[in-house]
């Protein structure tokens, strides 16, 4: 079903707007909170929160599009769950993600920080449109969706090794973009 | 800014960029992407290759996964550091090295992960600068040569042959495993006759002009064999050869390979 057709469905509050909803983007929802949490349950029922966001957000919103508005959900509440997890379980893609990023910033948090990452989602926007397709591919797919090294391989035909030398060389590269525009990460 | 905040950051990136790669497909399908892909995986091939290929001839353990491997810049070309013992082994290194094993001081590398730099040197047990060994806070590490930083610069094959220490040094030449014991010469010959091109002349010389569908099927039959060539002393070069289109590859430049080398391979 077309996505104008499921905001339809929301904007009329029919159930049928969840259902359609989950059979379009469900299983993109399902890997992007799995990728955040490793655990089954706890993805799911933040799948079903991020179900309930969307219904209590549209309308008023009308969101184009409608994909990334839910993974977005999807990945904040996700987020938000992992934090409050306390228990001690096998590192998600989340803490690898952010082992990975801890090479390229300062351990420094600043006052300054919380405003800054407004300003600098819009950098890493104008350094990703600076990548080729691919390069732009591989960031977006580790560190957004927080695929595994894996997940990328199969998905895009490159070699796992391949993947790691790109991204660290992307990573190198948005650290001197940034610094080049005054962002001390 | 810690890594917690940059994760946040990158969260709050275009909804553009989210939706662009919500799914990803296999090989894309702009001709462009694909000619990235693929150099960058036929880049990592050769490595991944060679130890494979190695390992059969010597009937050793084929390395199932791809070693672990750092970028790192030496001059104005990439070399990749692997610290991989069978990776190593593969490629006919011996597993410690010693000062002495080192020649000439090429010039600094920096590692691309964490900005690192250390001496780059010739590594004396092989001709060509394939293979260098890197001095960094008073260890030793090989490098392996990949391809130039510039994806506008090729390398012409008697180049690439000399990289390798292969230039009038060749022992054996073997196409998708098997090895070639007749017209050896000629076929070496016609190898080095190959024409280089860059990505985007090896693109417009395979795909201009094509509809998408054509495309596709050009890309479907575009499946590699491998050329392995060995000398004494030397590394091993692994080329792929692209029999449907008569090309090959190797550190991000492609070749176009006579009409006499495949009717030579073809005997």
């Amino acid at each position: 079903m077309d996505d104008s057709k499921i905001i339809d469905l929301f904007f009329e509050r029919s159930e049928k707007a969840i259902v359609e909803l989950s059979n379009k983007y469900g299983s993109v929802c399902m890997k992007v909170s799995m990728n955040v949490l490793n655990n089954h349950q706890d993805a799911e029922e933040c799948v079903n929160d991020s179900y309930l966001g969307v219904w209590n957000a549209i309308p008023p919103e009308k969101p184009n599009p409608l994909l990334a508005f839910v993974c977005r959900i999807v990945r904040n509440i996700s987020i938000n769950r992992y934090k409050k997890n306390n228990t001690k379980r096998r590192k998600s893609n989340y803490d690898l993600c952010l082992d990975e990023l801890e090479n390229y910033v300062s351990t420094q948090n600043t006052v300054e920080d919380e405003y800054a990452e407004t300003e600098l989602a819009a950098y890493i926007d104008e350094f990703l449109d600076s990548l080729s397709k691919t390069n732009r591919m591989l960031f977006v797919r580790r560190f957004w969706y927080m695929d595994s090294y894996e997940d990328i391989a199969n998905a895009s035909g490159l070699k796992e090794g391949a993947i790691r030398t790109r991204l660290s060389r992307i990573k190198s590269d948005l650290k001197l973009f940034l610094e080049k525009r005054g962002v001390i990460v | 800014m810690n890594a917690k905040g940059l994760m946040r950051a990158i969260g709050g990136i275009s909804d553009r960029h989210i939706e662009e790669f919500a799914v990803v497909k296999p090989v894309s399908s702009t001709k462009s992407t694909w000619l990235k892909i693929v150099s960058i995986a036929a880049c990592f091939a050769i490595i991944v290759g060679i130890a494979n290929i190695a390992l059969n001839f010597i009937d050793r353990p084929i390395i199932d996964e791809a070693p672990e491997v750092q970028a790192c810049i030496v001059g104005d070309e990439y070399y990749e550091l692997i610290k991989d013992e069978k990776y190593i082994e593969s490629r006919g290194l011996p597993q410690e090295i010693t000062a002495n094993m080192l020649g000439d001081y090429i010039g600094s590398c920096r590692l691309e992960s964490d900005g690192r730099v250390g001496k780059a040197y010739d590594y004396l047990g092989y001709s060509g600068d394939s293979v260098l060994i890197l001095e960094l806070e008073n260890q030793y590490f090989y490098l392996f040569f990949c391809n130039p930083m510039n994806i506008d610069v090729v390398i012409s094959m008697p180049d690439l042959l000399d990289r390798y220490g292969l230039k009038d040094n060749i022992t054996s030449i073997s196409i998708d495993g098997k090895l070639l014991v007749v017209n050896l010469e000629s076929i070496l010959d016609e190898l080095t006759k190959a024409n280089a091109l860059t990505g985007n002349e090896f693109d417009d010389a395979v795909f201009k002009g094509k509809t998408e569908e054509e495309q596709q099927t050009i890309r479907k039959n575009m499946k590699p064999v491998e050329i392995v060539i060995s000398g004494n002393s030397a590394d091993v070069l692994v080329i792929d050869y692209y029999p449907s289109l008569g090309y090959a590859y190797c550190a991000n430049t492609y070749y176009e390979i006579t009409s006499e080398f495949k009717n030579l391979l073809e005997q």
